[in-house]
């Protein structure tokens, strides 16, 4: 091979070395660039002092009612759940359009209905007038029967007593007693037919009066009726004066341009009102007023429920406020698989405020191994990762190897751990600025270690 | 007639012989070509090759020589994102350097004294070089672990480099070198009253050249790809050559353990490349001689 080739050869042997020397720099760099970096502390005893802090609702025990106005349209809502109000405080507008078409158009049904009824109360008492009409009629032409037929029969009876007198000799012909006694007998039988006729007369007289006075009473009650209202039915009267306060209502309403206004003086709870809604009949907005107390009420979970009993004492916050309250635990219900924690506030405390804050701290015993939460992560079981020497073709590095443990108790920010190969002296990764795995070298942030 | 019927015979037989050989070429190189390919080709592409063979075992493998999906991933993994491949990559350049050197050291003057100078004991001494070179490494393994572990070099480089700097076969190369060297010549310098380093370095050094870069380039080849002796000298992986490296890659990782072959080649092909002449002519002389 010639000298020059052998030159060339020479120089890219030296260029291909310079340029694995240059990549060995760089892959280092790449390979220390993505190692995760850690922090770690040795695992040291200490207790754990938990701290529970869960959200609740203030909430009056006894919580008074504004009920809608039915059928009215809502223009703005002008109080919020946990308002301060007082005797006058507008709660809501109505829609003073939508309020005004709506009394028109009651005041038109009820000047309907009221020309009805004078109608009606007309009919009545005519019919009154007319049924004693008759029964003063009835009552006059009876009599004036009666009065006939008594003289008719008194008649009779002069007759027959004139014909007695002139009662034949006792010699006197047959014929003649005959003719004598025929005509007694007939003015016998026509004082009798007469007698009838009197009693039949009198007792028809007696019908028809009765008839005329029931006449007369049904009248004069039709009348009182449609006087009272009462001819119109329950159902009918009730309408008529659920419109009569209807009418009374929005007219007041109206003539304060449709502001409806609290009654009484206390703290919104809620509000289910909203701009543009037509009302129902139910509540519209619930309060409390100020005679009655306030109870916080919270949900903890079964977990939570080992750091707070009955009794117990506990602090209350309510955001948006700078109150704080030192309370009891009055009552810790399970329910549906949770707790609900009831809390009667003392006098003044949570006025005004719908929302609560509650914390209690409670302080275990002292466990050998306490790490920070942060330290432990899940593989089927909890784990921390522990930092050992390994021993590979880049040297000896540090790794991390993953641990499993069990975990005795926890808050927020800490963990108190327990397993046989636990030491003291271990060095438990607490921090990592990428995800780990069991075997993989790090790096250590500068001048990290200590205890809790 | 007779002569051109042999002649005709003659030139089918070489015919045949160059096809013979160009298969058989053919053959051996397949390996080598396989190699290049395969490290461009990408995960997806090998596994679906390699697996007639590898996951069912009932198949052949099809192979390529140019990728379908060729990628530069597996270059980019062994040069970059790879830096326990240059710890050992510089391992192995270290070791060997210090091999060669040693044996330039040791095993030079050993093949010049063998060469130029007749003593006693001198053929029975080259005998015992020869078994020596003869023995293969597993027959000497256990010898070789005893005496360091005694001097505590046991998982040293020295473990390594220490027993190949006294090995004897390229003592025997650069001796067969030096002994193309005319004995006049040796004389008539020794009468014009040049010393032995004299004429060690002034004659014997420029007309043995050959043989000591065969006996280097030889050696080069054999160290480079050192096996037997890290594995079984060298406990901490710190420490091991490159040669050690494959096989830590598993079967999953085909395609970057054939850019790590590649890688691994170049420095080697170089060698060959710079030392190819000397080579031919060492082995030819020691084939002659021989």
């Amino acid at each position: 091979m010639e000298i020059a080739s052998k030159k060339k050869l020479w120089k890219g042997f030296a260029a291909f070395m310079a340029l694995m020397l240059i990549m060995t720099f760089v892959s280092r760099m790449v390979y220390v660039n993505r190692m995760p970096q850690i922090r770690w502390m040795n695992p040291s005893a200490a207790s754990i002092q938990k701290k529970l802090q869960v959200d609740g609702t203030v909430e009056a025990v006894n919580s008074q009612a504004v009920t809608g106005l039915e059928g009215l349209l809502v223009k703005k809502v002008c109080v919020t759940a946990g308002d301060r109000m007082e005797a006058g405080t507008v709660l809501y507008e109505a829609d003073m359009d939508d309020l005004l078409t709506q009394l028109a158009e009651l005041e038109a049904q009820e000047q309907a209905w009221q020309a009805q009824e004078q109608t009606r109360r007309r009919d009545a008492a005519t019919n009154t007038v007319r049924a004693q009409e008759d029964y003063d009629m009835s009552v006059t032409e009876l009599d004036r029967k009666i009065a006939e037929e008594t003289k008719k029969l008194e008649e009779l009876m002069e007759d027959l007593d004139t014909h007695i007198f002139r009662i034949p000799e006792e010699d006197a012909s047959d014929e003649i007693w005959i003719a004598w006694a025929d005509e007694r007998l007939r003015l016998d039988r026509e004082i009798a037919e007469k007698k009838r006729v009197i009693e039949d007369v009198q007792l028809e007289k007696e019908k028809a009066v009765r008839q005329a006075d029931r006449n007369i009473e049904d009248a004069r009650r039709a009348q009182s009726a449609a006087e009272s209202g009462l001819a119109l039915g329950v159902s009918g009267a009730g309408e008529a004066r659920e419109r009569q306060e209807r009418i009374a209502l929005l007219t007041a309403l109206s003539q304060n341009e449709g502001r409806v206004t609290a009654e009484d003086e206390g703290t919104v709870l809620e509000v289910m009102l909203q701009s543009g809604m037509r009302m129902g009949s139910e509540a519209v907005i619930r309060y409390a007023d100020d005679e009655s107390g306030l109870l916080f009420s919270t949900v903890i979970t079964p977990d939570q429920k080992s750091m707070l009993h009955t009794g117990d004492h506990v602090r209350l916050r309510f955001p948006g406020s700078s109150e704080e309250a030192a309370e009891t635990v009055d009552s810790i219900v399970q329910e549906n698989g949770a707790y609900t924690v009831k809390i009667y506030l003392d006098a003044g405390v949570g006025r005004g405020c719908t929302e609560g804050i509650m914390e209690v701290t409670s302080t275990s015993e002292i466990y050998d191994y306490v790490v920070p939460l942060k330290a432990l992560h899940d593989e089927g079981g909890k784990c921390v990762y522990v930092l050992e020497e390994k021993k590979g073709i880049l040297g000896t590095e540090i790794s991390v190897r993953s641990l499993t443990v069990r975990l005795l108790d926890q808050n927020e920010d800490f963990a108190a751990i327990a397993d046989e190969l636990l030491s003291g002296d271990m060095k438990i990764v607490t921090e990592s600025d990428k995800e780990l795995e069991n075997g993989i070298a790090v790096k250590e942030w500068a001048s990290e270690s200590g205890g809790l | 007639m007779r002569e051109r019927y042999r002649m005709r015979k003659k030139k089918r037989g070489a015919w045949t012989a160059t096809a013979v050989c160009l298969l058989a070429a053919a053959l051996i190189c397949a390996p080598l070509l396989m190699i290049p390919g395969g490290s461009l080709m990408d995960h997806a592409e090998i596994k679906q090759i390699l697996s007639p063979i590898l996951e069912e075992g009932k198949g052949f493998a099809v192979w390529h020589l140019l990728p379908f999906y060729p990628t530069l991933d597996h270059f980019y993994r062994l040069l970059i994102e790879s830096p326990a491949f240059y710890t050992l990559f510089w391992n192995t350049v270290g070791m060997t350097a210090a091999i060669l050197g040693g044996q330039l050291v040791v095993g030079l003057p050993s093949a010049w004294a063998f060469a130029a100078f007749r003593f006693r004991g001198r053929d029975i001494l080259f005998g015992l070089y020869v078994v020596l070179m003869l023995l293969p490494f597993q027959v000497m393994l256990l010898p070789q672990y005893i005496v360091l572990q005694k001097l505590h070099l046991y998982n040293h480089f020295a473990a390594v480099i220490l027993p190949a700097i006294f090995s004897t076969f390229p003592v025997f190369i650069m001796y067969r070198g030096f002994t193309q060297i005319d004995g006049e010549i040796l004389e008539a310098a020794r009468l014009d009253g040049a010393g032995e380093l004299q004429i060690f370095l002034r004659i014997g050094l420029p007309l043995g050249k050959m043989g000591i870069q065969a006996a280097m380039v030889l050696s080069f080849l054999e160290y480079w790809n050192l096996v037997e002796q890290p594995m079984a000298f060298l406990e901490e992986q710190a420490k091991w050559p490159l040669s050690l490296y494959l096989p830590q890659i598993t079967i999953s990782q085909a395609g970057f353990a054939f850019a790590v072959a590649v890688v691994v080649l170049i420095p080697a092909l170089f060698v060959f490349a710079l030392g190819q002449d000397a080579l031919e002519e060492g082995i030819a002389y020691i084939g002659v001689k021989a």
